[in-house]
């Protein structure tokens, strides 16, 4: 909000988009049809943060089968290959820190990039999964990952770029924020999410286009930690 | 070896009743955990609260990327090097971000409505520290309203007698002119 004028207004509007979409996530814990308006007239927890910018405390779990290429080419006709891997930790001192750029999802999102050999995110990538489990964590993770320029992440989602049916899909499974935050359990919703959403078998949560790439990302332990997965069909 | 009986995996298992509990079918006992620990400042940590005591803010200079470094720390982890100097720094600074928070550090709700004042956590970046170094600490004697990004605050200490090493021997960070 201080570096790039985002108003609480804006900000909400991701909490309303991934919701809406955990409605069609068979697991989702609070997905809800609300709009920018219940967010903002939600408890205040901690200004500016509201209730409805915040995930639930969750309890789940979340599963893949990893295998190498020639066990996976026997085991389906539709494999799902993990074709890029980045990790960053940023220093410990968190108040020592940009608090607002995420440069350790940079550092790691060109690791797996590089090893993706990808060039450019914001056209290469069709569906992506940043980690929500606060509202504003999506648009510093969609600006960390490069889908957007730095200060461009309000505008791809108030245009309507995020939303499912949008140019880049953000969070299509309804993310932290709708399906639930079960810590350690969480990003894997979210790889697992690309996997289904790569082989077409997300039910009514598909992103149309039939995407061929897409990234999932993590956040956590002192809010220095950054893991991104690229994974293509 | 059979760890769980077969049909307890088929669906059996369920709720027990406070009659197997109390009748002694089951076993219960009681244990009354003794999780005594201490906590190793380290040396960095310790001179800093050591320092506080004084009525001082000490930090520590990296000679290499010529950060001055707050907490102080023994290494800087930006150049993978043990650090140098200690240095004293001020006890004034520059409110970098901040909440006004409605519940306490347990995740409990202050009695907001009641009158009780919100929480308001800043970090704060240290004069004489880099720029962009700072330390948490509380905001207070300002309407939390009025707190902003940018504002200059300065330290109210506990008087000398009350003061324990610790971090709060500085009781808050108040705005001045
Ligand atoms: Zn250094």
């Amino acid at each position: 909000m201080h570096a790039h004028g985002y108003t609480k207004r804006e900000i909400a509007e991701v909490a309303v988009k991934n919701k809406r979409n955990a409605l069609d996530h068979p697991s989702a814990q609070l997905g809800a049809e609300i709009t920018v308006d219940d967010v903002l007239n939600s408890e205040i927890m901690a200004y500016p943060v509201n209730r409805l910018d915040v995930s639930p405390t969750s309890d789940g779990a979340g599963a893949v089968i990893l295998a190498a290429e020639h066990v996976a080419r026997r085991l389906t006709e539709k494999p799902v290959w993990i074709d890029g891997v980045g990790h960053c930790l940023d220093t410990a001192y968190w108040c020592t820190r940009d608090l607002y750029y995420p440069d350790y999802v940079e550092v790691a999102a060109r690791h797996a990039y590089e090893m993706a050999g990808i060039k450019e995110p914001d056209k290469e990538i069709h569906v992506a999964e940043p980690y929500d489990p606060f509202t504003y964590k999506e648009l510093h993770h969609m600006e960390g990952l490069m889908l957007c320029p730095r200060g461009g992440s309000v505008k791809m989602l108030t245009n309507g770029d995020t939303q499912r049916d949008g140019r880049l899909p953000v969070s299509p499974s309804g993310g932290l924020l709708g399906v639930g935050n079960p810590i350690a359990a969480a990003a894997m919703m979210k790889i697992i999410e690309i996997f289904l959403q790569l082989r077409e078998e997300a039910g009514a949560r598909q992103v149309p286009g039939a995407p061929r790439c897409g990234v999932a990302q993590a956040w956590g332990d002192l809010m220095q930690v950054g893991t991104v997965v690229v994974m293509r069909r | 070896m059979e760890l769980i009986p077969k049909e307890k995996v088929d669906g059996t298992v369920r709720g027990l009743k406070r009659k197997e509990l109390d009748s002694g079918e089951v076993l219960v006992f009681d244990w009354e955990p003794k999780l005594a620990y201490a906590w190793d400042d380290g040396p960095a940590i310790a001179r800093y609260l050591a320092e506080l005591k004084n009525g001082r803010i000490i930090a520590k200079k990296c000679n290499k990327c010529h950060r001055v470094m707050i907490p102080p720390r023994m290494f800087c982890e930006l150049c993978w090097r043990p650090s140098d100097d200690w240095v004293f720094v001020e006890d004034t600074g520059t409110i970098n971000t901040f909440v006004i928070s409605n519940v306490d550090w347990k995740a409990g709700r202050l009695d907001i409505e009641g009158g009780v004042r919100p929480f308001t956590p800043a970090v704060i970046e240290i004069d004489g520290a880099s720029r962009g170094m700072g330390i948490l600490h509380l905001i207070d004697d300002v309407d939390p309203q009025k707190i902003e990004i940018g504002m200059r605050v300065k330290a109210v200490w506990k008087p000398p007698e009350e003061r324990e090493g610790s971090i709060t021997d500085i009781r808050y960070f108040k705005p001045v002119e």
